[in-house]
């Protein structure tokens, strides 16, 4: 076996992996109730995190696809390493969806009744298909390279496969209609994180593979920058679109976001997420310093995290007829608690820590996959 | 066809929750949620007034499951556990349902109730009428308009119970019935019409 595949890294991730197993096992047992949703915010990491590896992974694709599609040569060094970051999240991305099932054991229903007019029927069906997609396209760039062509084709369904993946993504929440905070803004948003958050995860996975051509003061690394500022700044310019609009005509998300409960998600995205990271790219846009477009990357993906979050909530914060005493929970503290804890006319969510257990194994796993698959194409392809 | 539905008037509502406790006991619903539930409009808490003294007034809306004409959770359920029968209510197939929740999110109304844990009752027994199916964790729940009783030609419990005689229940697609009747009379008012889900349940006053 590998060396790589035995180092301390690895078994931590693997160990932390297992864990995450082991206590969605015990939800399998006890039900979604040990995680912190109930009846008004019904959905909550699990379905932020979808959100953020769908992006991610959709942003990655769209990366490996256009250095095959544009022929840009000079960028094909960091084409595997987001090719396999694609298809690992993507993978990940449909395992948080999973977890989210409150009956898994009759999730066949959906192969044999699907209701195609489900935004989650299309969802099924993109991740799929951007799974195998991904799958011929790394085959085509590590094993067919002598044929040009092959990877070029998959190249040109890969690329607008990627945007469709993310846009069905934001229409599993856009096309709600009782959420007034998801809208037809969700799609175009989600396009902007996609790409600067599958940038950002690209870039530190070439980082740290010390993939050639990504030294200090290549070019490639300062092309990589001056591109994820960019992907930055559309990112900002959407979120203040959404935003200041949303004040300006007094819409009720706005004030959640700006000073009220989601605040500190809203304010972490912006400044650590967006405008930090900008202000350090747009410092080593010449790319004479690594470990600063590094740390901007990571940056940018903590932000993209917060807004999943934050988006994810905002459409939960009210209920749409109001009136006292409000919706019932449904949770374990509603059944036992007594009335007080039945009731509630605002959403309140925070994750337990079972749930943020799972949430982080699937973090371990996505970094455990790409190294595992890495280095397999790595040894079979040379 | 057949459309059955309820109208509720506001004007007759007491707020005495006993719709809301009928439907309970009739269909087994655990503890921790209910599907019929009863809100004090404008109002921060349960029999709360609205207004300033002396000028108050206190208005009730008992809210459910609208069986909507175009319902918003039959749209996004990827099972088709959701779905419209031909007596024009909206149902669940239990057996159909993988806890998604897609349909809670797509509710309007927050009708919806979802069994996160496995359903307790502090009876420590089910209760209710032997006929409604038992739902276990992990499956979506809300009111059937009394799927078991009017099927059989019975009145939902919630109508039955109602001692201010504030629901009517009936066929909309019969323009004799009372209900229809009632739909006719301008004063009547859908909930959050807006959204286009095109509720059955609808409210006088």
């Amino acid at each position: 076996m590998d060396k790589t595949l035995k180092n301390p890294l690895t078994i931590a991730l693997a160990v932390v992996a297992a864990i995450g197993v082991g206590v969605w096992i015990y939800q399998l047992a006890n039900g979604l109730g040990i995680t912190g949703m109930d009846n008004m915010t019904s959905w909550g990491l699990y379905l932020a995190c979808f959100m953020f590896f769908g992006g991610v992974a959709s942003g990655a694709l769209a990366i490996a696809a256009s250095i095959e599609v544009f022929n840009l040569d000079a960028w094909k060094p960091i084409q595997i390493p987001a090719a396999v970051c694609a298809i690992v999240c993507i993978c990940c991305a449909g395992i948080c969806v999973l977890l989210d099932i409150g009956g898994i054991q009759r999730v066949w229903r959906m192969i044999v009744g699907l209701n195609i007019e489900s935004p989650l029927a299309w969802d099924m069906l993109v991740i799929t298909a951007s799974i195998v997609v991904d799958a011929l396209f790394l085959h085509a760039l590590c094993f067919k390279k002598d044929d040009a062509h092959r990877a070029g084709i998959i190249a040109r369904i890969a690329l607008p496969l990627a945007v469709l993946c993310v846009a069905v993504e934001a229409w599993v929440f856009g096309m709600q209609v009782a959420k007034e905070a998801w809208g037809a803004m969700l799609a175009p948003v989600f396009v902007a994180s996609a790409l600067d958050s599958g940038l950002a995860l690209v870039i530190l996975a070439c980082l740290a593979l010390k993939v050639k051509g990504l030294e200090a003061g290549q070019d490639l690394l300062g092309k990589l920058a001056r591109l994820l500022s960019v992907f930055v700044a559309v990112d900002f310019f959407l979120i203040f679109c959404e935003i200041a609009t949303a004040a300006y005509t007094g819409e009720s998300l706005a004030g959640l976001v700006l000073t009220g409960s989601l605040a500190p998600l809203f304010w972490v995205e912006v400044i650590c997420g967006l405008v930090l990271p900008f202000c350090m790219l747009a410092a080593a846009g010449n790319g004479k310093n690594p470990v600063m477009v590094a740390a901007a990357s990571a940056l940018v993906l903590v932000g993209v995290l917060c807004k999943r979050c934050w988006v994810l909530l905002s459409g939960f914060a009210f209920a749409n007829v109001s009136g006292g005493s409000g919706v019932t929970l449904g949770t374990v503290a509603a059944q036992t608690g007594g009335v007080a804890q039945v009731w509630t006319q605002t959403g309140s969510y925070l994750p337990t820590i079972p749930e943020a257990v799972i949430a982080v194994a699937v973090f371990a796993l996505a970094a455990l996959g790409f190294i595992v698959v890495y280095r397999l194409l790595a040894q079979k392809a040379s | 066809m057949t459309r059955l539905a309820i109208a509720i008037d506001q004007h007759r509502c007491i707020g005495c929750n006993t719709c809301s406790l009928a439907c309970k006991m009739q269909n087994n619903v655990p503890d921790g949620m209910l599907w019929n539930r009863i809100l004090t409009e404008d109002a921060s808490f349960f029999d709360e007034a609205k207004g300033t003294y002396p000028n108050l007034s206190r208005d009730y809306l008992p809210l459910a499951c609208q069986h909507c004409e175009n319902p918003a959770c039959m749209k996004v359920c990827p099972t088709g556990a959701t779905y419209k029968d031909e007596m024009g209510r909206v149902e669940i197939d239990y057996e159909k349902c993988i806890g998604c929740r897609m349909c809670m999110a797509a509710c309007p109304y927050n009708a919806r109730v979802f069994n996160w844990n496995a359903p307790a009752r502090s009876a420590g027994f089910g209760y209710g009428d032997s006929r409604v199916p038992e739902r276990g964790m992990g499956v979506m729940e809300k009111c059937t308009l009394c799927k078991e009783r009017t099927d059989a030609g019975e009145e939902p419990m919630c109508v039955q119970c109602c001692p201010a005689d504030a629901r009517v229940f009936g066929d909309l697609d019969d323009p004799d019935s009372e209900i229809s009747k009632l739909r006719r009379n301008g004063n009547a008012r859908v909930l959050l019409e807006e959204m286009g889900t095109k509720p059955q349940v609808f409210y006088v006053k």
